[in-house]
């Protein structure tokens, strides 16, 4: 075409007069950031060099440098047990979630197998997620009751156990409900979000790869999962900060016990600032939990992102 | 290739899933269930032990709640506004930033884009404290601000719609549209939202379902009964202590159950828009 | 009425008696006491803010007819979230002028110094016949009152007579035998082992071991903290291995207390005894006793322990911290006030001349007809109110999670026990000395 270069170069310069416009359009964000997210977090990052406690103000509140980090990392023992406690409630909670999540979310995107009733399961299983907190603990707290709770009687009956079991005395029992729970809360969710990203990929792709001769199997493993990677990505990461943030169900249950087996980082924070007051102490900790979170991001985006680039290519 | 055998795999196959399902079905049930039915059941009756089967006390506890004072459609309405304007507000900035980032080239947009991802990984907990304070600083208390305009920042969101809108956008449609004289702004109205309607109704979707059970930050920051939303209306109604004041758990789970229903309706309208695949291949051919 | 007014005339006239005589020396006391007159003055039309953890209507209706000038506007924050929001507030413009302070964290605020002084409105008058544990929790280290209680709650034991009588062979009414088979630890013990051989493990003394800690902390000699060091009180290792025999010989069924396995057991007949405050008998015992109703007793136990009750601040700097103050002490000390509470409220009420008056004749016949004031003004009048401190709430919290439960389960021994116990404590609260 003799207009080639023209449209070419039109098009070249449309692409850079309009490039202004990403500024533009980006301003609102930052203001939102700066307003309310980079304030506060510099003034929680400034009580976290202090000894803010009790009734101070932050004017009143002794610098103390970095003693809040090192007495978090070197003499409380609790923290790194919140620490660990965390991390080890998320993997356990997220790897179930995710792989049952892409299953689902595969058995639902599968043209062949046209799964009826989808809209009534996908609402279903969305329901854990939408009911309160207090609302789940109170309700496994009457099912694992010792000892005549819901779960003790079943076992009972099917006679695998004699005797009754206290769940919420033994720190593995706690834990497992309480991995359950958020996993059995969080898997209809994910799924959700894997069903948006499949149904965003061209449906020409499956059906050329039908054509082939392809099975389900393998069109999930080399066309969708690679392709659904940034979206499994964006679980992860936001998984893995939404899990080391878990309160509202240890806590209500059974504050962080037995034996602090379920007490997560969050429920440190909050006992520190809310119940004794330590605001000093607990920014530090919120800001380790930051440093850890970025940490733990950044490594998990070198691992997945080879692929994913913004604008340009692909 | 034996249609025949393959349609009988292919129903076996559902069968088993749909089993499956079932099963899935119940456990994501129950606790509604449950919640449905202790909205029947006294006091008395909850705390003595877990039951599916529903009591008698359904008007009794309602009276209780009524009991309490509290207009429970004021609380669902300021719940309801609160939360639509924050989803709204959520959605349409993640959009536009996430748009800025897919659309445009520009100095430093690598740099911002890893700026907002490593935002991301910004627990809530570091600026809650820091919030708060200044809320009150900002004499913010007793207002619907703080629980509405934050969510303008809103990381997560921007992240995975960049991620969807990277497989979505196609420049042409943006260049045709600008030959036609269509202002920037315009473009993004008429064309791309439309375009990433299965993204946004996710994205507006856990929004609505987080802003609605929210309750932690505005119990902190409202005093002021009649600015209420439903669920702080229900967590007054867990109110106990000393002095033999007891918890009235029949009035409150039929508040949580109230309170449930306009996260379902939300849910049940945006889905829609999740389940039709509609465009998103883009421009195609 | 006019006996609060006259109350109020007497200590305002003797106070101007003492400014005028010295002073030099009383100056800024005095002159406050002065100010306060006119504003204090509760037949004033005046509004005031009351914040409280639970609904306090049918005390602000009754309020509405004793002073009809007066409009209190009750906020009710939810328990669980009412400290956050108060201390969010205390000290700033938003603050109210009253609040209403649970027995589990009034000692914090009242070691605040945001609270009003009390004694600048009579109260030190007032409350002469109000029991002496109320009055110490509400005093400050420096010993001003700036809190009263309104509703006292002694702790007590309430024993099932039906499991009594089976395995132990106490008669119904027999309630002194009843209470020397728990007069002391060592009697709780045996009883508790005669229960458990007799029963074939059947039925337990206690259903949880609260029944043993909340009275062991109640009636501690020593407080959490002293001088500013943790202190652990005798009596609190000594019930460690009382309540690892309890569970691991049988004699305590080890709920979870307030759960519905700890409420089941009041009408399974199972269990023998409840460690309960007075309202508990209202509340807890009255909706889960069912069949069981009638069989229970109330006796004191081996140790006096309270367990709950609500107290009254004013704020200062409080908008009408002054009514606030006067409505305070008003609704801890005032006859008419405290009798309509005692009589319509279920409250074991915080002056002894009324509960004793209201007590006198009481029948209660989920107790088989006993008169459980006797009891309750007993253990009331031997409260130990100094054992409290502004720590207390947390502290014991971490001392049934990190200590007794793992303990008396035997999943720690009890030296780790007490040093994850005290390295807790440590970062809790950083400026106490633990060793």
């Amino acid at each position: 075409m003799e207009n080639t270069k023209k449209s070419v170069r039109k098009k070249k310069s449309n692409f850079e007069k309009y490039n202004r416009f990403g500024y533009y359009f980006l301003i609102p964000f930052f203001v939102g950031f700066l307003l309310f997210t980079l304030y506060p977090m510099i003034y929680s990052i400034a009580i976290s060099f202090t000894s803010m406690n009790g009734w101070q103000s932050f004017a009143d509140a002794t610098n103390v440098g970095l003693q809040n980090f090192i007495t978090l990392l070197t003499s409380t023992p609790l923290f790194m047990k919140a620490l660990g406690n965390s991390v080890m409630l998320w993997i356990f909670t997220f790897i179930p979630q995710v792989l049952l999540a892409l299953i689902l979310a595969a058995w639902w995107t599968n043209r062949k197998l046209n799964l009826k009733g989808s809209g009534f399961f996908k609402t279903v299983f969305y329901l854990p997620n939408m009911i309160m907190a207090a609302s789940i603990a109170a309700l496994f707290g009457g099912i694992f009751g010792y000892p005549t709770g819901l779960a003790n009687l079943l076992l009972q009956n099917l006679h695998l156990i004699n005797h009754p079991f206290n769940f919420f005395q033994s720190v593995w029992g706690t834990r497992g409900i309480v991995i359950f729970i958020q996993f059995w809360m969080w898997y209809g969710q994910t799924s959700i979000v894997y069903i948006a990203g499949i149904t965003s990929i061209d449906e020409g792709l499956f059906e050329a790869a039908r054509i082939d001769g392809a099975s389900d199997g393998q069109i999930f493993r080399r066309i969708t999962l690679p392709l659904l990677r940034p979206i499994v990505l964006y679980t992860f990461v936001t998984s893995f900060i939404g899990g080391l943030q878990v309160f509202d169900i240890p806590f209500i249950m059974t504050q962080g016990g037995p034996q602090n087996g379920v007490y997560t980082l969050s429920i440190f924070i909050y006992n520190q600032a809310f119940a004794y007051r330590n605001y000093g102490l607990a920014s530090a900790a919120s800001v380790l939990l930051l440093i850890i979170s970025a940490v733990v991001s950044i490594l998990m985006f070198r691992g997945f992102r080879e692929r994913v680039n913004i604008g340009g290519e692909g | 290739m034996e249609p025949k055998s393959m349609s009988k795999q292919l129903r076996a196959r559902r069968t088993l899933i749909y089993i499956f399902f079932g099963i899935l079905t119940l456990l994501s049930l129950i606790p509604f269930i449950y919640m449905l039915v202790n909205s029947t059941r006294s006091l008395v009756q909850i705390t003595s032990g877990v039951s599916l089967l529903p009591g008698s006390s359904l008007a009794h506890n309602l009276q209780i709640l009524k009991g309490y004072g509290m207009n429970m459609w004021q609380g669902m309405g300021n719940s309801a506004f609160i939360s639509i304007m924050s989803t709204a507000i959520s959605v349409y900035f993640s959009a536009l930033s996430a748009y800025a980032l897919t659309a445009y080239d520009f100095k430093g947009k690598k740099i911002i884009y890893g700026f907002i991802i490593a935002l991301i990984m910004i627990p809530g907990q570091v600026s809650m404290i820091g919030f708060y304070k200044f809320m009150i600083q900002l004499n913010l208390l007793d207002n619907y601000i703080p629980l509405i305009l934050p969510v303008i920042c809103a990381p997560a969101s921007i992240f995975f719609l960049c991620e969807y809108m990277s497989t979505v956008y196609n420049k042409d449609y943006a260049d045709s549209a600008r030959l036609d004289g269509a202002s920037e702004l315009k473009i993004f109205h008429r064309i791309m939202l439309p375009m990433m309607k299965p993204g946004l109704a996710t994205m507006g979707i856990f929004g609505f379902i987080f802003s609605w059970n929210n309750f932690m930050m505005p119990l902190i920051l409202i005093t002021n009964q009649k600015l209420y939303t439903l669920p702080m209306q229900i967590q007054v109604l867990t109110a106990n202590g000393g002095g033999g004041h007891v918890v009235e758990w029949g009035a409150v789970y039929v508040g949580v159950s109230i309170a449930i229903a306009p996260t379902i309706l939300a849910y049940l309208l945006l889905s829609r828009f999740i389940i039709g695949g509609g465009n998103a291949g883009g421009v195609k051919g | 009425m006019n006996l609060a007014k006259n109350w109020k005339k007497l200590c305002l006239g003797s106070v101007a008696l003492l400014a005028t005589v010295t002073l030099v020396a009383c100056g800024s006391n005095t002159s406050s006491s002065k100010k306060s007159a006119g504003n204090a003055d509760l037949n004033k039309k005046q509004t005031i803010t009351l914040w409280s953890f639970t609904t306090m209507q049918p005390q602000i209706d009754e309020l509405k007819k004793e002073k009809p000038n007066l409009t209190i506007k009750q906020v009710v924050v939810p328990y669980a979230n009412f400290q956050t929001k108060l201390d969010s507030v205390l000290g700033t413009d938003k603050a109210p002028d009253m609040v209403a302070l649970d027995a589990g964290f009034v000692e914090k605020y009242v070691q605040s110094g945001k609270l009003t002084n009390l004694g600048d409105y009579g109260v030190a008058s007032a409350a002469k016949g109000n029991y002496q544990y109320t009055l110490d929790m509400g005093k400050d280290s420096k010993g001003k009152q700036v809190a009263v209680s309104y509703q006292a709650a002694p702790g007590a034991y309430y024993y099932n007579t039906n499991v009594f009588q089976k395995y132990l062979g106490i008669a119904p009414n027999d309630v002194a035998s009843a209470q020397k088979a728990l007069s002391s630890w060592d009697a709780i013990k045996k009883t508790g082992e005669t229960i458990k051989e007799k029963s074939g493990g059947q039925a337990y003394l206690f259903s949880s071991l609260e029944e043993i800690y909340n009275p062991v902390i109640g009636a501690r000699k020593d407080g959490w903290v002293i001088d500013n060091k943790l202190k652990i009180d005798s009596s609190m290792t000594d019930s460690l291995d009382l309540m690892k025999e309890a569970v691991s010989e049988g004699w305590c069924q080890n709920t979870i207390p307030q759960t519905p396995d700890w409420y089941g057991g009041i009408s399974s007949n199972k269990i023998g005894a409840y460690a309960m405050p007075s309202w508990g008998l209202f509340y807890w015992l009255k909706n889960y006793a069912k069949d069981t109703a009638g069989a229970w007793r109330v006796t004191e136990g081996p140790v006096s322990y309270s367990w709950g009750g609500t107290w009254l601040a004013g704020v200062q700097g409080s908008k009408n911290a002054d009514a606030a103050s006067a409505l305070a002490v008003y609704m801890g000390t005032n006859k008419e006030f405290q009798t309509w509470d005692v009589k319509t409220q279920n409250d074991f009420g915080s002056v002894k001349a009324i509960n004793k008056e209201q007590g006198k004749d009481a029948k209660v016949s989920l107790i088989g007809g006993q008169n459980p004031y006797p009891v309750w003004s007993k253990v009331a009048d031997t409260i130990n109110g100094k054992n409290q401190t502004q720590y207390d709430q947390s502290i014991q919290s971490i001392w049934i999670n990190d200590v007794v439960n793992p303990y008396a389960t035997g999943k720690v021994t009890k030296s780790k026990a007490l040093d994850t116990f005290k390295s807790d404590v440590k970062s809790a609260y950083p400026n106490i000395e633990v060793k």
